[in-house]
């Protein structure tokens, strides 16, 4: 499995890690990701555009637990945030494109509120203020009034883009698809480049990080605001998927759920992330008929995770393909 | 105007650190010249890791002051000194253990690369040339330590001399004038010492300035311009190597400690 | 009124003490945060109507059952998913607690979700009046019963060998090894301790309040509250923080907004977490992330 002992094998991996993976396989990936969805039905279709939600939310939950190494439980409250504010920008009148930076720049505000705290309360003092975050943003949009509309939640308008009403499930996979893309290039290329280094360098330790001139506090305050960000434009995509958003969408249940898929999918593994949100999104829906079952199937593979695989599918695939590997587990704490 | 041929580096002027009640240093004065290779030497607990922290930042000076070169450090941040160009290893090993030999030298080179978020988040082509060049100087920098091979191996992988190795190769990527190694030599082969030595003296010929707190004396003396001798945080010697061998002082301190 | 508040707020706050005692012990004496008590708790109170209600014992061999119950689930917990973790990252075996919290959560979830379930009271008598004071038959066990086994636990560790034995143990890890304890099995002890704690707490709500499956969750962020108000890792900050907890948020409720009393502990767990880090009484405790 390992191939560490042969550095030729990796070489470049840094200016050129694309070329890791041949053209060929890339472009059918492409192409099939694109295309595939037109196969399925309607339901498929819908759980498509899940998986992309998903793996923005994994991907911006483990830049915090993973990359920066913080117990931080925020990322459900990120995900509110930005689906609460775009649908309030799109019910005011936005369209979808300005509507999703709403929900950006709220996670990012978010990410932000939450890091300031953070650069002081560390551990499970931090776990605790996240999670005590999150309960109480869900409090806030049931006694919301007018603006959340209370426990019955926002209906979410439709989706309109430059003069279009996106109104099927594929119309909107292929729009979630572009932006998904985009947040997932542009967050590998700040993890692969110095800014990604540093954040790893300030989880490994601050005192070295500061030796080596790094601004330790600003790489921690701009991971939980990039993660902010990337869980945001997730959220607001979850609201115009689901064409209603309810404070019970955000409860502990959903924080299992992306907590789950960051575990499955290794943590500090930019690949395990989206392999961990896209499986565990294959988990049928079915589940949810039954109440209790989703908590006790993800419950349950946490704990084979963190038992008997605590590198998640990115320790399988991590030295092959990401250049930033796991590096949480197997280091001393 | 030529240079002078002896420009100050670092100054540090009557330091004194102190930890509650506790004097960890007490004024502390020596100056250090571009080229030159100073060795801070003495028991344990002597106070030299501590003035160490004081210079570069990481721990609080009770009274005195420190200049690197014109610009008056004292208090001020760690990052921001070493943002001006003052490296430094760790006593403990200050090496990035998940990260792999060369990521590690790449670290050093983070303060050329610091405010480039939108060119590396879209990858311009400036940034990626950037990342090449940070590249190409850091397998420079491993070549010469003679770890070239070692560029893709975690450094939590690598024997504790190659993890010193790789950290000293992180201060050296950025071409400080400054360098502070603390213990290099711990771990280290007889082999490597001597590279270490010669390297050592490479980098002072090329102008960089180097202070060293080092156990193994064959690498103080053979190495060092001259010694600081501190011993209950008091400096009780400072000279050059052959004067510092003689002084009954020292010899009484390291006699009479052992 | 006021005099009724602080009944009620006591009668509440004596439960977030009992629950942030049962964590603090543990936090004490394993170094381990267990995220998973309040389903602890929860998977108590539902023990109890199990045995009492679905099986029908006498409701003292059903609250006996439950504590046995949950004991052995601490245990079984404790040698089955942490003790293979523990030499790992610390925030493995957190994370690990978090996994049982939501199992824990799922299994009720699943089998009693749908419904609401009642607990008849432990003893059937009229309320009481004291002054201007109605105080239920209940709400004076649940005061009486938390009270005991807070006084418990601290003549334990006060006052016997073995509990000195145990903090002084707390302190160095390896210290516990020099001393002679065997540590896994004291580990393993604790973690029955404190779950047979939540049973006990359990069982004393179980009649006052309805049973649900967040009901642990619910009560895991006030016991935090508390514990953070009085000092993480300190027994009797947590005690005092309980209480203060439960009082604050009743008056708040009243005198502010009744809104005010679901999110009380997460404003104090905010605002103490970010201006006093060490609690009330705090002075610092290591955490052994």
């Amino acid at each position: 499995m390992s191939d560490i002992s042969s550095p030729s094998r990796r070489a470049g991996m840094w200016a050129h890690a694309s070329n890791d993976i041949p053209r060929v396989v890339l472009v059918l990936t492409i192409v099939g990701v694109a295309l595939g969805p037109l196969g399925l039905n309607e339901y498929w279709r819908f759980v498509a555009s899940m998986m992309l939600i998903y793996t923005l939310v994994t991907l911006g939950f483990n830049i915090l637990l993973g990359y920066l190494g913080q117990l931080a439980f925020a990322n459900v409250a990120f995900f509110g945030v930005g689906a609460y504010a775009a649908t309030i920008a799109m019910n005011g009148g936005l369209n979808f494109i300005p509507g999703i930076l709403v929900g950006w720049i709220g996670g990012g505000i978010a990410g932000f509120l939450v890091g300031i705290p953070a650069l002081r309360i560390r551990n499970y003092q931090l776990a605790i203020v996240t999670l005590a975050t999150g309960e109480l943003l869900r409090w806030l949009y049931i006694h919301g009034g007018s603006i959340t509309q209370g426990s019955s939640g926002l209906e979410v308008p439709a989706m309109k883009l430059a003069g279009y009403q996106i109104t099927t499930e594929i119309g909107k996979y292929w729009v979630f698809l572009v932006f998904t893309v985009l947040c997932l290039t542009v967050t590998r290329n700040l993890l692969r480049s110095s800014v990604g280094r540093a954040i790893v360098a300030v989880r490994e330790s601050e005192s070295v990080s500061l030796g080596l001139g790094m601004h330790a506090a600003g790489f921690r305050i701009l991971a939980f605001v990039w993660s902010g960000a990337l869980v945001g434009v997730a959220g607001g995509m979850y609201a115009c998927l689901l064409g209603r958003i309810t404070p019970e969408s955000f409860g502990l249940t959903q924080l299992l759920v992306h907590f789950s898929m960051v575990m499955v999918g290794g943590l500090g593994s930019f690949v395990g992330s989206i392999f961990g949100a896209l499986l565990l999104t294959a988990i049928p829906e079915t589940l949810r008929n039954f109440p209790g079952l989703e908590e006790i199937v993800f419950s349950l593979l946490l704990i084979i995770v963190l038992r008997f695989v605590p590198e998640g599918i990115g320790g399988f695939l991590g030295g092959r393909i990401s250049g930033l590997r796991d590096r949480f587990f197997g280091g001393k704490s | 105007m030529t240079a002078p041929p002896k420009q100050s580096v670092l100054s540090v002027a009557d330091v004194s650190v102190r930890f509650g009640g506790l004097t960890a240093v007490s004024g502390a004065s020596f100056d250090l010249n571009a080229g030159e290779i100073c060795a801070l030497i003495g028991p344990n607990g002597a106070g030299k890791s501590t003035l160490f922290n004081a210079i570069t930042g990481f721990a609080r000076t009770a009274s005195g002051r420190v200049f690197f070169g014109a610009s008056d450090i004292t208090g001020k941040r760690p990052d921001a000194i070493a943002r001006l160009g003052v490296r430094r290893t760790f006593q403990n090993g200050g090496v990035l253990k998940k990260l792999s030999a060369l990521e590690n030298i790449l670290t050093g080179l983070h303060c050329e690369t610091e405010r480039r978020i939108i060119g590396n988040i879209l990858r311009l082509p400036s940034a990626v040339a950037e990342e090449r060049s940070s590249i190409a100087r850091a397998e420079e920098v491993l070549h010469d330590l003679g770890i070239a091979h070692l560029r893709n191996v975690k450094a939590e992988d690598l024997s504790s001399g190659q993890q010193r190795l790789v950290e000293i190769g992180r201060t050296l990527a950025q071409h400080s004038r400054l360098i502070l190694l603390d213990e290099p030599a711990v771990g280290l082969s007889a082999t490597d010492r001597a590279n270490l030595g010669a390297l050592l003296k490479r980098l002072a010929a090329g102008g960089v300035a180097i202070l060293l707190v080092e156990h193994v004396l064959e690498l103080v003396m053979a190495v060092s311009d001259r010694i600081v001798v501190l011993n209950h945080g008091q400096m009780i010697a400072s000279g050059t190597p052959e004067a510092v061998r003689n002084d009954p002082v020292v010899l009484e301190a390291y006699l009479g400690n052992k | 009124m006021f005099a009724q508040l602080v009944a009620s707020g006591l009668v509440q706050g004596s439960i977030y003490a009992v629950i942030a005692l049962g964590m603090t012990v543990l936090f004490r004496s394993t170094g381990v945060v267990h995220f998973g008590y309040g389903a602890f708790f929860m998977a108590g109170a539902f023990a109890v109507y199990v045995f009492s209600q679905v099986i029908g014992l006498a409701f003292v061999l059903a609250f006996l059952a439950a504590v046995a119950v949950l004991v052995l689930l601490g245990m079984a917990c404790e040698r089955m998913l942490v003790r293979p973790i523990a030499h790992g990252p610390h925030v493995a075996v957190a994370m690990m607690t978090v996994a049982m919290s939501y199992l824990l959560t799922g299994v009720a979830r699943f089998f009693w979700g749908q419904e609401v379930l009642r607990m008849p009271p432990i003893i059937d008598v009229p309320p009481i009046f004291i002054g201007s004071i109605v105080l239920t038959a209940q709400d004076l066990l649940i005061i009486g019963g938390c009270m005991a086994l807070v006084v418990a636990f601290f003549l334990f560790f006060a006052r016997t060998k073995l509990g000195k034995l145990m903090q002084a143990a707390s302190q160095v890890p390896r210290g516990a090894a020099l001393v002679g304890i065997n540590v896994p099995g004291f580990h393993m002890a604790m973690w029955g301790v404190v779950a047979g704690i939540a049973a006990v707490a359990g069982t004393l709500v179980a009649p006052v309040t309805m049973l649900y499956p967040d009901m642990g969750a619910h009560l895991l962020i006030k016991a935090f509250a508390a514990m953070t108000f009085g000092g993480f890792g300190n027994l009797g900050g947590a005690v005092l923080g309980g209480l203060i907890i439960g009082l604050a948020e009743q008056l708040a409720g009243f005198y502010i907004s009744t809104a005010l009393i679901d999110i009380f502990a997460y404003l104090v767990i905010i605002v103490v977490l970010i201006v006093l880090p060490n609690g009330i009484l705090g002075k610092k405790e290591a955490t052994r992330v």
